[in-house]
């Protein structure tokens, strides 16, 4: 459980987060979508408790992440960007000294050990120097150092960069077994895999939340339909507009020759297809020809892209 | 405590798990063995009488002590700013555990090698004990020497290291302040007390012909618990901004 409040981070005179506020429950993946140098890795850190807010707080499972780092270092996992790995070590030898770090018991220890790099899928590397190995199995070694001690919440700087798709699938679905009692905060660029993996979605742009949503909601709404034309597309958009059944017409910006068109809530239900097979003959009758017809769904990618625009709109506005 | 060990097992394991360790150990051993051979030669050729302790062991000692400034800062500055520069720092300052622990633990790691190292630098009482009768007590006292020198040593540069991400000036920081710690004994007008303090080498040849103090020892205990308690200082900083 994570909640933020108002968390100001300054770097000199730098402002970096601009006063962060929200709240991650047990049981939920939260994406943190962003630019490069929106201030995602300065929030991971300041939540693992390697980094002082200047301002705000932060609790994790009630403990504040200043008055209470010892309690707060307990019980989180952290894989940051740049993962601490010893090069000289080997692979089992590492995990078991982190796990000694993190104050798992002698007795669960090699348990512990053995289990995580079970989940992480690198025991077949366990007798092998860390500096040895690629990119994608030092990241999962690193992933197993954060993992090692069980904790109740989890937070991940771009967990999946350098893996293979095979393995991104690996570790998307360990992150999905894993949330299921804990609490999951993981950083990324990759939209889809935000999508693929996350219950809920905060996209952070140059230290303000830009947005902040449930996937679930994301990407269900009503879709619009593109229409495309040979010709005449001045005439088709007065047609549309004169029909009762159509909330809003426009010219589609992404698409020559094509109209956005969205329809008023009862056309979308059981009988949609049918309602638009029937704009499609009525279309076909008045002799517009179409090229095309598909529905547009606004998924998470303009909803990052809307969020990002309309602030630095903003903030430039505000220069 | 537990988390100190951890951390001072896997330092000392690293220690012998990259060159440094061993290219370190092979200085000490090659110096001291030169130096061995050169006083014991030289002394048996002027045909005078020899006294296996003052003459050998307390120039042998004396000697590391020198060498052991140049020596022992190559590993504080592996433990702390190779460790800020690449990362893995992090670790330790992410886990929960006291700075405290995590300096103790740095500190100890580099006392496990060196007590190996003066373990193994026993061969030479030893071998004087085979053709001489040497006073062991005195011995001792000069390898207590020597492993005291080398604690405040790691204690001075252990808090330099601390200090900086770059090893080559921690490196080199650590043994121009310890040059200048030991120089400063004989800036005009300083306190009795604090010239007989901060004498480390002279100290170090005290003990090595037998002269064991309380107020030696104590210098020492105080030596190293300053620096490592400006180190915990250093490090818990280092822990809200890494």
């Amino acid at each position: 459980m994570i909640e933020v409040k108002d968390l100001v981070k300054l770097y000199g005179e730098r402002k970096v987060l601009h006063g962060l506020n929200f709240s991650v429950g047990v049981g939920r993946v939260c994406g943190f979508l962003g630019p490069n140098g929106a201030g995602k890795s300065t929030t991971m850190d300041i939540l693992a408790g390697l980094l002082g807010p200047s301002d705000g707080t932060a609790k994790i499972c009630g403990f504040d992440v200043v008055t209470q780092t010892r309690e707060v270092k307990e019980v989180v996992g952290y894989l940051p960007d740049n993962p601490p790995l010893y090069k000289e070590m080997r692979v089992a030898e590492f995990v078991h000294f982190v796990a000694k770090l993190r104050g798992v018991s002698a007795a669960q220890r090699k348990f512990a050990v053995e289990r995580v790099l079970n989940d992480c899928d690198v025991t077949d590397v366990s007798t092998r120097l860390i500096g040895n190995l690629s990119k994608g199995y030092r990241q999962r070694v690193a992933l197993c150092s954060a993992l090692v001690h069980q904790p109740q919440v989890l937070i991940l700087d771009e967990p999946t960069e350098g893996l293979d798709p095979n393995q991104i699938v690996h570790i998307r679905e360990l992150i999905r077994k894993l949330a299921k009692d804990r609490t999951v905060i993981l950083s990324s660029h990759i939209l889809s895999e935000v999508q693929a993996t996350c219950d809920d979605v905060i996209i952070i742009n140059q230290g303000q939340i830009a947005a902040q949503s449930s996937l679930a909601d994301v990407g269900t709404g009503k879709p619009s339909i593109v229409f495309s034309f040979a010709d005449k597309l001045e005439t088709a958009l007065s047609w549309f507009k004169e029909k009762t059944f159509v909330s809003k017409a426009e010219l589609f910006a992404d698409k020559p020759n094509s109209l956005l068109v969205n329809f008023k809530d009862d056309f979308y239900g059981d009988a949609r297809t049918a309602n638009l097979a029937q704009v499609n003959s009525q279309l076909v009758q008045q002799g517009f020809g179409i090229t095309s017809v598909y529905e547009h769904r606004t998924g998470l990618e303009s909803l990052f892209f809307n969020a990002i625009k309309s602030q630095s709109s903003f903030v430039g506005g505000q220069a | 405590m537990k988390a100190a060990l951890a951390i001072a097992n896997r330092d000392f394991r690293g220690f012998l798990g990259t060159p440094v360790g061993w290219i370190a150990a092979c200085i000490l051993f090659l110096v001291s063995g030169l130096l061995f051979t050169i006083v014991t030669n030289q002394l048996l050729l002027r045909g005078e009488a020899v006294d296996p302790v003052a003459d050998i062991m307390g120039s042998l000692i004396g000697f590391l002590n020198y060498i052991n400034i140049f020596v022992v800062p190559i590993f504080t500055m592996r433990v702390m700013s190779e460790e800020l520069a690449q990362g893995t720092f992090r670790l330790q300052a992410g886990a929960p555990i006291s700075s405290g622990e995590i300096v103790a633990g740095k500190f100890l790691g580099i006392m496990f090698y060196f007590a190996v190292i003066s373990g193994l630098l026993l061969i030479y009482p030893l071998y004087v004990a085979v053709f001489a009768e040497p006073d062991f007590k005195v011995m001792s006292a000069g390898f207590a020497g020597l492993v005291l020198n080398i604690a405040a040593i790691v204690a001075i540069g252990l808090f330099i290291s601390s200090l900086t991400q770059n090893a080559v000036i921690s490196y080199l920081g650590s043994v121009f302040f310890i040059i200048l710690f030991l120089f400063s004994a004989y800036v005009k007008g300083v306190p009795e007390w604090y010239q007989r303090s901060v004498n480390l080498l002279d100290l170090g040849n005290e003990l090595s012909r037998g002269i064991l103090k309380t107020s030696s020892i104590a210098i020492y205990v105080a030596i190293v618990a300053i620096f490592l308690f400006l180190s915990r200082l250093v490090v818990e900083t280092k822990r809200w901004r890494v």
